[in-house]
C-alpha cells in the first residue's frame, strides 16, 4: 500500500514538472486598436505563454495567432487567416499565410507584415520574414530594419 | 520625554497661537500653490493651442500641395517639399497609403522603410492628429494629416517641432515665481508669528489680570490698547472690576459703620448699667433717669436693626404683594402718626394730595417712603417751621413732594445722603435718633416700584424731596 502511494505521488511530481518545463513566455507583437491609438507604436509586444516543445517558430506560430488577453490589442491577423507553415532559408523565415492575407492592403497590410517580421526576427537566427500565400509573395524579405516604430527626434536636444 | 516638557508641548500645540499660525500657514500655502501653478499651467495651455493651430495649419498646406501630384513618389514629394520652404521644423514625414515613408527631414532619413508610428496610422485612417508635450525644457509637438485625392487617402503628412524658446520663457516665469513665492512665504511666515504673537499676549495680559482679581486684587486694570474687539474686552474688564471694587469698598464701609452704629448704643448700655451696679446707695431718681437712657438706647438699638433688616431684604430682592395704593391718603394717615413728633418740634404739617393718585406697590413700602422723608422733615427742621406734603398726578405719573424750611443740606452733601449710614451731621443726627439709613430705605424702595427721587435746596431755605411713580391704570392693570 505503502508503495503504490509513493509511486503515484512521484507520478504526479513528474506530470507537474513536465508541465512547467514545457509553458514558455513567447513575445509576440499585436496591432493596437484603433480605439486606444494615440501617440507612440502603433503595434506593441505581448507576452504569450506557449508549450515550448513544438520548437520556438513553431511557438511563435501558435503565439501570433492566439487572441490577446488586453482590451487594447487585437491579433495582426484578420478573421479567418491563418499561418499555414513556414520553411527556414537560412537567415530568411518564409511564412505561408491563408489566400484571404492577400486581401489586406494599404496600412492595415503594413500593420499585419510588421507584427509578423517582429514577432519571428526576435527568434535566434533570423533576420527576415518573407510571406507567401502558397507560391505567391505576397511581402518580400522584410528585417527589422526595415520598420520606424517611433519618432524620436522631439525628445532629442 | 518628561512629563513637564511633554505637558508644555501639548499645551503649545492646543494653544490659540498655535492654531492661528497652522491656519494662516495652510492657507499661505494652498495660495502660494495655487499662485505657482495655474499662472504655468494656462500659460502651457495657450501655447499648446498655438502650437495646435500653427502645426495643423502647415501640416494643410504640406497636404494640400502634395494632392495636387499625379502619383506620390519620393522625387516629387521632394521637390514640392523645397518649393514650399518650411523650416523651424524638427521633422517631416510623408508616407504613401501604406505607409511607406516616402520623404524625411531627419538627419538618418527613414525614406523606404514602413512607418508605424501611430500618429501616420490615424492618417492613414482619415484622421487629422495633433499632440504636444511640455517636458524636457521643450514643447514638442506632432501633427499628422492625411493625403486625400477624390475622396480617397493616398498618403499621410507627419510633423514634428520641438520649441525651447517658448519653453524656456514659461520656465523662466515658473523660476521667477518660484522664488517670489519663497521669498513671500518666509515674510508672511515671519509676519504670522509676530501677529499671532502680539495677539496671544494681549490674550495671556487678560487671563493674567482675571487671576489677579480673583485672588481679591480688585485695583488690578489693564491698559487698552488698540480698537479692535480686544480693547473693547479690556475696557468691559476695567468696568467690571472698578464695580467690584466700589461694591467690595461699600460692603466694607457698610460692615464698619454697622459695626459702629450697633456699638455705640451698646457702650452707653453697659456704661449705665455698670453705673447702676457699681454706685452704692444710688438714690432711685439716678437710678430710674439711668434706666430710661438705657431703654432709649435699646430702643434705637432696635430700630437700627429692623432697618438692617429692611435693607437687607431689599438686597435679596424680597418684596411684598403690590395692591393698588392710594398716595394722597397714605401720606394723610402717616402724617396723623407724626402729628404728636410734630407737635414736639413746633412745626406745621401741611398735607395737599390730589384724589385718585393710586401706585401699584406693597402698603408698607408707600408707608416708609413718606414715613421716612417726613420724618426727617420734621427733626431737621427748625422751631416754628412747616413740612408740605403734596400728591398729584401727571401724565401717566404720580408725584409725591415732601419739602421743610429746615436748615437744608449742603449742596457737597447731596450725592451722598441716600448712602447707607451717611450722614449730614453726625452730632445731631444721633442726637435726634437717626440711624443714617432712612433715605437708603427711601431710595431702595422708590428704585424698587420703578421710580426715581430727586432731591433739591427749596427757594427760602429748607430741603425738597420730589419722588416720581408710575401711576396704576386700572384699565391696563399695571
Amino acid at each position: 500500500m505503502k508503495i503504490r502511494v509513493f509511486l503515484a505521488a512521484v507520478c504526479l511530481a513528474l506530470l507537474a514538472g513536465c508541465a512547467m518545463a514545457g509553458t514558455e513566455d513567447v513575445v509576440a507583437y499585436r496591432a493596437v486598436s484603433p480605439y486606444y491609438l494615440t501617440d507612440g507604436p502603433a503595434i506593441e509586444p505581448e507576452e504569450v505563454a506557449v508549450d515550448t516543445s513544438l520548437g520556438a517558430i513553431e511557438a511563435a506560430v501558435v503565439a501570433f495567432s492566439s487572441d490577446s488577453d488586453e482590451p487594447d490589442l487585437q491579433c495582426a491577423l484578420p478573421d479567418g487567416v491563418e499561418i499555414t507553415g513556414w520553411e527556414l532559408d537560412g537567415s530568411e523565415l518564409r511564412i505561408y499565410v491563408s489566400p484571404q492575407y492577400a486581401a489586406l492592403t494599404g496600412h492595415n497590410r503594413t500593420v499585419a507584415d510588421a507584427c509578423i517580421v517582429l514577432t519571428f526576427c526576435a527568434i535566434d537566427g533570423i533576420e527576415s520574414v518573407s510571406i507567401y500565400s502558397g507560391d505567391t509573395l505576397l511581402t518580400a524579405r522584410l528585417g527589422v530594419d526595415d520598420l520606424l516604430l517611433v519618432d524620436e527626434s522631439g525628445s532629442v536636444e | 520625554m518628561s512629563a513637564p516638557v511633554q505637558k508644555k508641548r501639548l499645551r503649545f500645540v492646543s494653544g490659540v497661537q498655535f492654531k492661528l499660525a497652522l491656519g494662516f500657514f495652510v492657507l499661505i500655502a494652498a495660495l502660494l500653490i495655487l499662485l505657482n501653478t495655474y499662472p504655468v499651467a494656462a500659460s502651457r495651455d495657450i501655447v499648446f493651442s498655438e502650437k495646435e493651430s500653427s502645426l495643423s495649419e502647415q501640416a494643410s498646406v504640406i497636404s494640400a500641395s502634395l494632392a495636387g501630384l499625379d502619383t506620390l513618389s519620393g522625387d516629387g514629394v521632394a521637390q514640392v517639399m523645397d518649393l514650399l520652404g518650411l523650416s523651424g521644423l524638427e521633422r517631416i514625414i510623408v508616407t504613401d497609403a501604406a505607409a511607406r515613408v516616402l520623404y524625411d527631414t531627419a538627419s538618418t532619413p527613414a525614406e523606404g522603410k514602413l512607418a508605424l508610428i501611430s500618429e501616420i496610422i490615424l492618417a492613414l485612417n482619415s484622421r487629422r492628429v495633433f499632440y504636444c508635450d511640455f517636458s524636457g525644457g521643450a514643447f514638442v509637438s506632432r501633427a499628422a494629416m492625411p493625403i486625400s485625392r477624390d475622396g480617397a487617402v493616398v498618403g499621410a503628412v507627419y510633423i514634428c517641432e520641438r520649441d525651447t524658446e517658448q519653453a524656456d520663457i514659461i520656465l523662466a516665469f515658473r523660476d521667477r515665481l518660484a522664488t517670489v513665492s519663497l521669498v513671500a512665504f518666509a515674510l508672511a511666515c515671519a509676519l504670522t508669528y509676530v501677529f499671532t504673537q502680539r495677539f496671544t499676549t494681549r490674550i495671556t495680559r487678560l487671563s493674567q489680570a482675571i487671576r489677579t482679581v480673583r485672588e481679591g486684587d480688585y485695583a488690578q486694570r489693564v491698559v487698552p490698547d488698540g480698537r479692535d474687539e480686544l480693547t473693547e474686552l479690556y475696557s468691559d474688564f476695567n468696568s467690571m472690576t472698578e464695580t467690584l471694587q466700589k461694591t467690595e469698598e461699600q460692603r466694607r464701609r457698610f460692615v464698619s459703620d454697622a459695626s459702629h452704629e450697633l456699638k455705640t448704643p451698646l457702650a452707653a448700655i453697659r456704661l449705665l448699667a455698670d453705673s447702676i451696679t457699681e454706685t452704692e446707695g444710688m438714690d432711685m431718681g439716678t437710678v430710674r433717669e439711668f434706666v430710661a437712657d438705657i431703654s432709649s438706647e435699646a430702643e434705637r438699638l432696635q430700630r437700627t436693626t429692623e432697618k438692617l433688616l429692611d435693607l437687607s431684604r431689599r438686597d435679596d430682592g424680597v418684596r411684598a404683594n403690590s395692591v393698588a395704593v392710594n398716595v394722597g391718603e397714605t401720606a394723610e394717615s402717616t402724617l396723623r402718626l407724626l402729628a404728636p413728633l410734630a407737635e414736639g418740634n413746633s412745626v406745621t404739617l401741611n398735607c395737599d394730595a390730589e384724589p385718585g393718585c393710586i401706585v401699584l406697590a406693597p402698603e408698607d413700602d408707600m408707608y416708609q417712603i413718606i414715613f421716612n422723608l417726613a420724618e426727617n422733615a420734621i427733626k431737621y427742621n427748625v422751631p416754628e417751621g412747616s413740612v408740605n406734603v403734596k400728591v398729584h398726578c401727571d401724565e401717566g405719573f404720580i408725584i409725591l413732594s415732601v419739602e421743610d424750611t429746615g436748615i437744608g443740606i449742603p449742596d457737597d452733601d447731596l450725592p451722598n445722603i441716600f448712602s447707607r449710614f451717611y450722614r449730614v451731621d453726625k452730632a445731631r443726627s444721633r442726637e435726634r435718633g437717626g440711624s443714617g439709613l432712612g433715605l437708603s430705605i427711601v431710595h431702595d424702595a422708590v428704585a424698587a416700584l420703578g421710580g426715581k427721587i430727586n432731591v433739591c435746596a427749596r427757594d427760602g431755605g429748607g430741603t425738597r424731596f420730589t419722588v416720581t411713580l408710575p401711576a396704576w391704570n386700572e384699565e391696563v392693570g399695571t
